[in-house]
């Protein structure tokens, strides 16, 4: 049979190009040698296709810079060499250093402007929809969405699902997706704070849109447990049937800290328990070692992590426990503290890393 | 033979045709059930591997419908379900050469798609049956379940290979019905790819040919915005501007000197343009404005001709006018 393809859809922060999914990538294959029998690779069954649409949130960010440049560079009396020095900072800064707030809550913030929603929108169905025509109606796709990405995707297809089939529809050509794992699932943050969600996706989950729906929760990252998956829209029921021998829908909960960011896509793709649930709905689970033990031992507590930020960790999680009647200062406070946290882990990482 | 008795079964009444076509299949087609199959006796264990191995490591078949019926009509005979799965396919096989509204198309995709499926993780297929109401619906079969109720067992036998062969051969079939679609959606695909291209492009040109908005321009227009209920959405054809901020030269008429730079601010206004190929042509605006001079601040209009020329008039509680141009305006005006 042709190769399974899973496309990989990611949240929020600076994701420029295909490589942001690198990582990702990196540590699916070395799940895939830990619990696959079968002799070959990864590549060998499943392609991995990244999509991304960071590009027009950076647009914007850099069309607000642009005008801001363009009132005032004629009144700024600077010379050559110093706008040069401060060019070189600012592209740097941009790189490497993009403020936690900035990274995670400027793409939120944009996306939720209809004008942006729908431009992003437009380009991940082209994404999707480039790759998924070139293959026949018999080939199988899955997809797999982090953080912003969870509802970046829910509101594509529910565009996709709606239209006309000449309008890149691919339902409506004999297309199906088997499966869509929402990791760090922020569907719902769109009703907030009002309760009042302008576009929600509510064809995307009467419509079978895809066969088979995960989502993903670490208990560690607020971001996570701010918005708790609510299925808003899934038929009543529903989440108890099965299809072709699998359930249609399935909660899982991690409890694991190993990376800087607990939020992390690849934070998440580190526990076996994700892997395998993966493998398994892109049909490998037969072919999965029958030993979980990986499951089993995999420690709550990376090699790495200081121990100071699991202490942290568990009052952001005490706090996040009380968010059923929590004020929207509450959640901001959430949200800084744990950039605080991890930005003070990650110098810690690098101190330890140059000694 | 083989068309004939295929047109033969399409035209009899079914019950009758059933029989007359499934006999017929099994004389001529026989070799097709086993062709490229092993014929040895197994257990359950060596049947449930091999099957396996078929998920895995085997390409399928093109089967052409008149060979995927025989197969489910030679079946019949011991596998009860293989009438009604014949029945079904022969339906949407027929319809495949008949379509002729893209109404009938989008109808025959949408039964295919519903209804046929197959996962090589579970070993299921699904496959379509004929309600009594003439509606189609899905029949789920767990290919392992059919091993051990069509006799596999722990003891080798013929008749657990047969099952492993049909298996096999329904396996197979799912994965070739649901390729039926491929034949009739190629000129939706053809039409989407360039749906799609011109959309990209008209959203590139909305962002990057006309006037570039501030953020709290962003939101005004998405308030205002309304995306489609169905479908992809089209960027608009104008853009709102609201509390936009410029260095403007202007003439003031009670100061001296006569020519100095101003904070020109448009608070509300309009700027609109029409797209040719998916590009957004040359656009005009029109806003409200203020003037402010560093010392007393003026009401008026602003034309914008282009994103970056516009001729502000204005008048001040004195009824001193005011005529300010924007900085690359007054620029071009001054080199020439």
């Amino acid at each position: 049979m042709a190769k399974f393809t899973l496309f990989l859809i990611h949240g929020i922060g600076v994701h420029r190009d295909k490589s942001w999914a690198t990582p990702a990538i990196e540590v699916l294959s070395q799940a895939w040698k830990q619990d696959c029998t079968l002799p070959t690779q990864l590549q060998d069954h499943i392609e991995v296709v990244p999509i991304f649409y960071d590009t027009v949130f950076e647009s914007y960010l850099q069309e607000f810079s642009d005008i801001s440049k363009a009132v005032f560079s004629d009144a700024l009396k600077i010379n050559q060499s110093e706008k040069q020095h401060i060019a070189d900072k600012l592209t740097e800064a941009e790189q490497h250093e993009r403020h936690f707030v900035l990274s995670y809550l400027l793409d939120v913030l944009l996306y939720k402007m209809s004008i942006v929603k729908e431009e992003v929108n437009s380009l991940v169905a082209k994404q999707l929809y480039e790759r998924i025509a070139k293959g026949s109606t018999a080939d199988e796709f899955g997809i797999v969405a982090h953080s912003l990405g969870t509802r970046v995707i829910n509101d594509t297809l529910q565009n996709i699902i709606t239209g006309r089939a000449d309008q890149a529809n691919f339902y409506a050509q004999g297309y199906r997706l088997k499966f869509l794992m929402q990791i760090s699932d922020v569907t719902d943050l769109f009703g907030l704070p009002l309760h009042h969600d302008p576009f929600p996706p509510k064809n995307v989950y009467s419509r079978d849109a895809y066969d088979y729906l995960r989502t993903v929760t670490n208990r560690f990252d607020p971001i996570a447990r701010i918005i708790p998956t609510r299925l808003t829209h899934w038929p009543e029921g529903r989440a108890h049937e099965q299809l072709l021998g699998r359930p249609i829908y399935k909660d899982l909960l991690l409890d694991h800290v190993h990376e800087t960011n607990v939020h992390g896509l690849t934070h998440y793709m580190l526990h076996p328990q994700i892997t395998r649930e993966l493998f398994d709905l892109c049909g490998f689970g037969s072919c999965m070692t029958q030993d979980v033990s990986r499951i089993a031992d995999f420690p709550a507590v990376g090699p790495h992590v200081n121990p100071g930020l699991r202490n942290a960790l568990t009052e952001l999680m005490s706090d996040a426990f009380q968010l059923a009647n929590a004020s929207w200062q509450t959640y901001i406070n959430i949200v800084l503290r744990f950039g605080e946290l991890t930005e003070q882990h990650g110098s810690h990482i690098q101190a330890e890393c140059s000694v | 033979m083989r068309k004939i008795a295929f047109l033969f079964a399409l035209i009899l009444p079914l019950s009758g045709s059933l029989i007359v076509y499934a006999n017929e299949c099994s004389h001529t087609e026989s070799h097709q059930l086993t062709s490229g199959l092993n014929n040895q006796a197994i257990d359950i264990k060596t049947a449930k591997r091999e099957l396996q191995q078929v998920f895995y490591t085997s390409e399928p078949p093109n089967l052409a419908s008149d060979q995927i019926l025989c197969i489910l009509d030679a079946a019949i005979k011991w596998y009860g379900p293989a009438e009604e799965l014949a029945h079904s396919l022969r339906s949407i096989s027929a319809s495949l050469d008949q379509v002729e509204s893209p109404q009938q198309k989008r109808q025959l995709i949408s039964h295919i798609n519903q209804n046929v499926m197959l996962d090589r993780g579970t070993g299921y297929i699904a496959l379509p049956r004929l309600s009594e109401a003439q509606r189609y619906q899905r029949r789920e079969i767990d290919l392992n379940h059919l091993l051990e109720t069509q006799g596999c067992t722990q003891t080798a036998s013929k008749q657990c290979r047969r099952s492993l062969n049909f298996a096999t051969k329904l396996w197979y079939i799912a994965h070739n019905v649901r390729a039926w679609s491929d034949q009739l959606n190629q000129s939706d695909k053809t039409a989407s790819v360039k749906y799609q291209s011109n959309l990209a492009q008209q959203w590139r040109s909305y962002r990057q040919d006309t006037i570039k908005q501030w953020p709290q321009e962003v939101f005004l227009n998405s308030l205002f915005y309304r995306p489609r209920k169905e479908g992809l959405s089209t960027p608009p054809n104008s853009k709102l501007l609201f509390l936009r901020p410029a260095l403007g030269l202007s003439y003031l008429s009670d100061n001296n000197p006569d020519f100095q730079p101003t904070l020109n601010l448009d608070l509300l206004g309009i700027y609109w343009w029409r797209y040719q190929d998916n590009l957004a042509g040359e656009g005009r605006g029109l806003a409200a404005s203020l003037v402010w001079d560093g010392d007393d601040t003026a009401y008026g209009l602003t034309y914008h001709h282009n994103p970056n020329w516009a001729i502000t008039l204005a008048t001040s509680n004195e009824n001193d006018v005011i005529v300010s141009v924007s900085f690359q305006l007054a620029y071009w005006l001054l080199k020439n």
